[in-house]
């Protein structure tokens, strides 16, 4: 038996082994880590050797499982260790145990900085190694220049410049601003000229970090990369070891292609012809061989040759050679190359003029959707989803529709999900998709999500043709013995609706549609119920004459249901018994429901949100961006009403129209108005992931609590509801702007109140687009990053952002692209430093456009002052000499402030730490007064201490006297006044000075009392 | 459809992968989990865990090149072995598992795995495992599966001077195991140094 070198541990391992079970091994490993326990804590006793066998098998049971809350500190002090074998076994085992945010790892930066920069070489290897595997910012900040001088240093052997590139590497991944990219880019030039192959290999993934972020500063490097690659694919100059089966070393092969395919394009012709050569000659002379490392390697350098390739928009004859040669791949045996052609293939959508010869793969494509192995089945799947047009949907849909009934269930969601999709997007008539969308809830019923049939509805809605085929068809599923709930639902839904187009057919009259559906209802949960008991009210409406039988028949059932526990359940029945006793006004309400107006999809967005595949979610990206011809039923709402859930409202109840009978008509204008603000208006919708069922029955609970039945006709509306108060129609009215025909999405002004308090956020949303907001504070420096999202399946084009700084700010915001692409998000990083005090705010000038609209936006930063200080605690001796030293104006300020928003001490205590002010209790022996100290940091003043003193009035808590003391008068001034407004400041209203105005939307006053203009402005 | 091709596909994909919704994005700013932030900050492609696992799913060794908190790590642990143990013989190496991929090969009882990005490079990650097996089997002479659990920490050794900050660190044999040689004389020297030391303690005192 192998021995580890160390008898406890071998012996402790070979314990743990014998255990029977899983019971014994926690009795053995417990009394392993109580014994470790007791030596550690009086580490006095123990020898090195002791403490490093104890250490190892810490890990070791940490490796098996189990909690190992103690002794990091043992190991980490290991590292400090004079002789190698110790330092070995603290630096190894630190690296497993800890991550990089644990606190233990600060206390060794020293020491590890220690053997970094001194001249023990395998020293110098073990920190390099711990650094580059777990160091954090905070390594980054203290070791990267040293750590760059062991890797351009020539006197270092290459051992240590490997590890040197690659704990490099680890730090910029950190923090970026650890490499100065101008002074850097000659030097990895240079480093690409190594002749050790391992130091070259880790210096070009140091490269292909570098150009990922920012390829502009290494233009020169390119070249060199092309250099590379050609020695290499001709294996000249390459030591043996560095062959892997005879091929020169694959991973440096791919990683310089990798590398290339950062760069956006390659100008110099005589290089572009070199790489095309190299290419070439990997694209063609790749041959398959029995070895499967050998293969597998050669192939890997293969599929890197062809991204690159696809990258660099090759020649349609290249383009044609690499789909020919994913064909060859999807067909063959061995399951790898199989899964990669596919992957490859849906990545070779993306090239244009491709797709047809990728279509007539088809049909191997589709026996891969029966592989055994579940990661091809789902690349198949995704590549069928992306290749699928108008041509080709139909065979595609049908296959994906056949292979669910035999799928597997982790993937039938998603293939439900997919097939809904394509049959929407490319339904060559509509019937066939009504088709595919029932025969889906009747084979995986399960799998269907409410969206789908939510869709299907909207549909048959809205194209009036399809309404008798979808009744016929869902009577003909009623017909089937045990048919989903989902198929109860969209069947009801529909027969309700549309049924009475079927009055002419045999086994259709109101009364049998009535009963056959009544059939299900045992079956079915309380969530369908509220649907039954529409369908219900509609056939009885749509019974004419009337059929006194089939009236007390359901009358009996509304009237059961008049006390059941369910309250969405008991208010339909309530009032649908209502409604049917009032035979015209019946009609009226209960009538067809109006068209929905055409959205985005729900389905496509629910797709895209689906974050848990990504896989999938790329390629229904792709699928989105490749914008087919087809006459697609998915409208993208060009205006997406404010944060509306994205599924039609499938209310129930027909709202009624403005043109109908006069004697309505006030009740009209209520509950559109009323509908109006709870659709759209709302500007925080309680969940804007949609409450799906929620929304479903929206517009039903307009017609108001049961007890109010009485009132039905006078007002449908409760009062609550139907006016908007004034405040809300000031936020949400659309911007009168002409330019922006877009409204944004929450309030601007508290969003940025919001964020002067908090470091991330949303700054502003709209419904095209979201800029969120990271920042970190250092200082006088300040680093904001404004995350630029898109939200639309189309790019967002000439987005420009400038920024406004104040004369006090020192801002440099990185370059902005003028394009951001669908559902992408795009970083740019602001620099802030601050000179002087002051409380003028910078600005963000942000325009973009999006189809026609044009919307530019002027958002404050919240780069303010208090984001410059730094808390610090005072103590009694450091505070009263400062403070009396500071005497009076214009150092010291007093100012007694009225009209405070009351706030309790403690709450204000809160409110000052949130701001960035340190509370010094118990300074001031008065307990209504609060004593608090920050520094301020700016070029002008440096760190600078203040020092704030409230006294508090407990019988009026809406005023306060403040008194403010700092070492620079400008300081104390801007502070005052800065504190006096967040003291005063009702979250709202925008700050009276230097702000430039932000565009804040004002209604015409006309539409606070008038509910018909509102209705307008809405729609 | 311009600028998705003007883009890298690699940039493009990495974008994607980093916005996933923008909608969720606040939500992820504010709690985002420490291996989301890993692969926020990581340009290019990274390795962020090494797995060994043995059939019967006990760990024979890990390795996490990104940041996850204890509870993450035995979560992945324990998903993973559900996920790769499970997978029947000619299948192939990848496995799609929560946006990433994980590569794993069988040998014998003991399944490697590395964890990766979508889009990295498959095929040159599973041949690092095989290079990595190449390696413990050269020095061991053959290498069981008790050989890694007597000696794990020579696997973690081995495991270091191959790869670093998740990336390849040297792919030539020769020189790894020349690298750890040199590590294993220089804990020998200290272990005599020590033996002639307390023998000279001892002679001394005798």
């Amino acid at each position: 038996m192998a021995l580890s070198g160390m008898r406890g541990l071998s012996v402790f391992i070979s314990d743990v082994r014998n255990c029977q079970n899983k019971e014994q091994e926690r009795l053995r490993v417990d009394k392993e880590l109580g014994n470790i326990r007791t030596r550690f804590k009086n580490e006095k006793g123990l020898t090195p050797y002791e403490k490093k066998k104890y250490v190892w098998k810490m890990l070791y049971i940490y490796m098996l499982g189990y909690d190992v809350d103690f002794g990091h500190m043992e190991a980490v002090s290991l590292i400090s260790a004079p002789k190698y074998p110790e330092k070995q076994v603290g630096y190894i085992v630190t690296s497993c145990l800890l991550n990089e945010n644990h606190d233990f790892l600060r206390l060794a930066i020293n020491t590890v900085r220690n053997d970094i920069i001194g001249r023990n070489e395998t020293f110098q290897c073990l920190a390099l190694t711990m650094v580059g595997n777990i160091g954090g910012r905070e390594f980054a900040e203290s070791l990267a220049p040293d750590v760059q001088k062991l890797l351009i240093s020539s006197s270092f052997r290459p051992l240590v410049r490997k590890k040197a590139a690659l704990c490099l590497l680890r730090l910029y991944r950190k923090n970026p601003d650890v490499v100065n990219v101008d002074g850097w880019s000659d030097r990895m030039t240079q480093l690409l000229d190594e002749r050790d192959l391992g130091v070259l290999t880790s210096s070009m993934s140091l490269l292909v970090a570098l150009v990922s972020n920012y390829h502009d500063a290494y233009w020169s490097c390119l070249p060199k990369c092309v250099k590379i690659l050609e020695r290499l694919s001709r294996n000249q100059d390459v030591p043996q070891e560095y062959t892997y089966y005879g091929i020169p070393s694959p991973w440096l092969q791919v990683k310089t292609m990798r590398a290339l395919q950062y760069f956006p394009t390659i100008e110099d012709p005589n290089t572009r012809r070199s790489l095309f050569e190299v290419l070439q000659r990997i694209l063609m002379g790749t041959d398959v061989v029995k070895n499967v490392n050998k293969n597998n390697a050669s192939h890997a350098v293969l599929f890197e040759a062809l991204a690159l390739v696809m990258h660099l928009d090759a020649e349609k004859e290249m383009m044609s050679q690499c789909v020919a040669l994913l064909g060859k791949f999807i067909a063959v045996r061995e399951p790898n190359i199989r899964y990669l052609g596919l992957e490859n293939m849906t990545r070779m959508l993306m090239v244009t003029d491709v797709q047809d010869i990728i279509k007539r793969h088809q049909a191997q494509i589709i026996t891969s959707l029966k592989d055994p192995d579940i990661s091809i089945r789902r690349r198949a799947l995704d590549l069928l989803y992306g290749m699928c047009d108008v041509s080709n949907a139909k065979d595609i849909v049908e296959e994906l529709l056949q292979y669910l009934s035999t799928a597997d269930f982790a993937m039938r969601e998603e293939l439900s999900l997919k097939a809904a999709i394509l049959a929407e997007k490319f339904a060559p008539d509509l019937s066939w998709y009504v088709d595919v969308i029932l025969q889906l809830i009747d084979k995986a019923g399960d799998f269907v999500s409410d969206d789908i049939w939510f869709r299907v509805v909207q549909f048959v809605t809205n194209n009036e043709d399809l309404q008798p085929y979808a009744a016929v068809k869902a009577r003909e599923y009623l017909d089937k013995p045990a048919i989903h709930e989902t198929m109860v639902k969209v069947s009801a839904y529909i027969l309700g609706e549309y049924g009475h187009f079927l009055a002419q057919r045999t086994g259709c009259s109101p009364k049998e549609l009535f009963s056959i559906i009544h059939e299900k209802l045992p079956t079915v949960s309380t969530s369908t119920i509220p649907i039954l008991l529409s369908t219900y009210a509609k056939i009885l409406m749509h019974s004419q004459p009337p059929d006194p039988d089939l009236q007390n028949q359901i009358w009996a059932i509304f009237s059961k249901y008049e006390s059941c526990i369910d309250i969405e359940i008991q208010q339909r029945a309530v009032e649908y018994f209502a409604l049917s006793r009032k035979g015209a006004a019946l009609m009226d309400i209960l009538a067809e429901m109006p068209k929905f107006p055409e959205r985005q999809s729900a389905l496509i967005k629910k797709a895209e949100d689906n974050e848990v595949d990504t896989a999938e979610q790329s390629a229904i990206k792709l699928r989105t961006q490749q914008q087919q011809n087809s006459n697609a039923l998915v409208v993208a709402d060009p205006q997406p009403a404010n944060g509306t859930p994205p599924v039609g409202q499938l209310g129930l109840v027909k709202v009624p129209s403005m043109t109908s009978t006069a004697d309505l008509k006030p009740v009209d204008q209520g509950l559109t108005q009323a509908n109006g603000t709870m659709t759209k208006v709302d500007p925080y919708p309680p969940d804007s992931s949609a409450d799906l069922l929620g929304d479903l029955l929206g517009p039903l609970a307009l017609e108001g609590p049961p007890s109010t039945a009485a009132q039905l006709e006078q007002n449908y509306v409760p009062g609550i509801d139907g006016v908007p108060s004034t405040a809300d129609a000031l936020a949400l009215a659309p911007v009168e702007e002409p330019a922006n025909s877009v409204q944004p999405i929450g309030n601007i002004a508290e969003r940025f109140h919001a964020l002067c308090l908090k470091d991330s956020g949303v700054l502003y949303e709209d419904p095209h687009i979201q800029i969120g907001i990271k920042a970190e504070w250092r200082a006088h420096h300040g680093r904001l990053v404004l995350f630029l999202g898109n939200k639309n399946t189309s790019p967002l084009v000439s987005v420009q952002a400038i920024i406004l700084p104040p004369s006090h700010l020192k801002m440099e915001l990185s370059l902005v692209p003028e394009t951001i692409p669908p559902r992408a998000q795009v970083q740019c990083p602001l620099e802030v430093v601050n000179l002087r005090p002051s409380r003028d705010v910078a600005v963000l000038d942000f325009s973009y456009k999006f189809g026609h609209a044009a919307v530019n936006v002027k958002l404050r930063l919240p780069a303010v002052l208090n984001k410059f200080l730094q808390p610090i605690p005072v103590s009694a001796e450091e505070f009263f000499p400062q403070w009396k030293s500071l005497s009076g104006p214009p150092l010291k300020l007093q100012e007694v402030v009225r009209g405070v928003k009351p706030l309790s001490l403690p709450e204000m205590a809160n409110f000052f730490t949130t701001l960035r002010l340190m509370v010094c209790p118990g300074l001031d022996p008065n307990q209504n007064n609060l004593v608090a100290s920050t520094t301020f940091y700016s070029e002008a003043t440096r760190a600078m201490l203040c020092l704030i003193r409230i006294e508090t009035d407990p019988a009026d808590r809406t005023q306060l006297r403040m008194t403010i003391a700092t070492g620079d008068p400008t300081l104390t001034f801007e502070l005052k006044e800065f504190l006096k407004e967040h003291l005063i400041s009702v979250p709202t209203a925008p700050r009276a000075p230097a702000p430039p105005p932000v565009s804040q939307p004002t209604p015409p006053p006309a539409t606070l009392n008038d509910p018909g203009a509102i209705l307008a402005g809405l729609l | 459809m311009e600028v998705v091709k003007s883009m890298s596909q690699k940039t493009l994909s990495a974008s994607e992968s980093d916005i996933g919704s923008v909608v969720s994005m606040v939500d992820r700013m504010a709690g985002m989990m420490d291996c989301k932030k890993a692969l926020l900050e990581s340009g290019g492609d990274i390795i962020h865990f090494v797995l060994l696992i043995s059939r019967q799913g006990k760990v024979r060794l890990t390795k996490w090149y990104s940041p996850y908190s204890q509870k993450e790590r035995t979560k992945v642990i324990r998903e993973l072995s559900g996920v790769i143990l499970t997978r029947g013989p000619k299948l192939c190496n990848f496995v799609e598992w929560r946006g990433y991929k994980i590569i794993y090969k069988r040998y014998a009882s003991l399944y490697f795995c590395m964890c990766i990005d979508q889009d990295d490079n498959e095929l040159e990650v599973l041949e690092m495992i095989h290079h990595y097996v190449e390696i413990l089997d050269r020095y061991f002479g053959s290498v069981c599966e008790l050989d890694l659990i007597f000696n794990f920490h020579k696997a973690y050794y081995i495991l270091d001077e191959l790869l670093l900050a998740g990336e390849l660190q040297e792919s030539s044999k020769k020189t790894v195991a020349r690298l750890i040689a040199a590590q294993d004389s220089l804990v020998e020297t200290a272990k005599e140094q020590a033996t002639i030391i307390s023998n000279m303690i001892g002679q001394a005192t005798k």
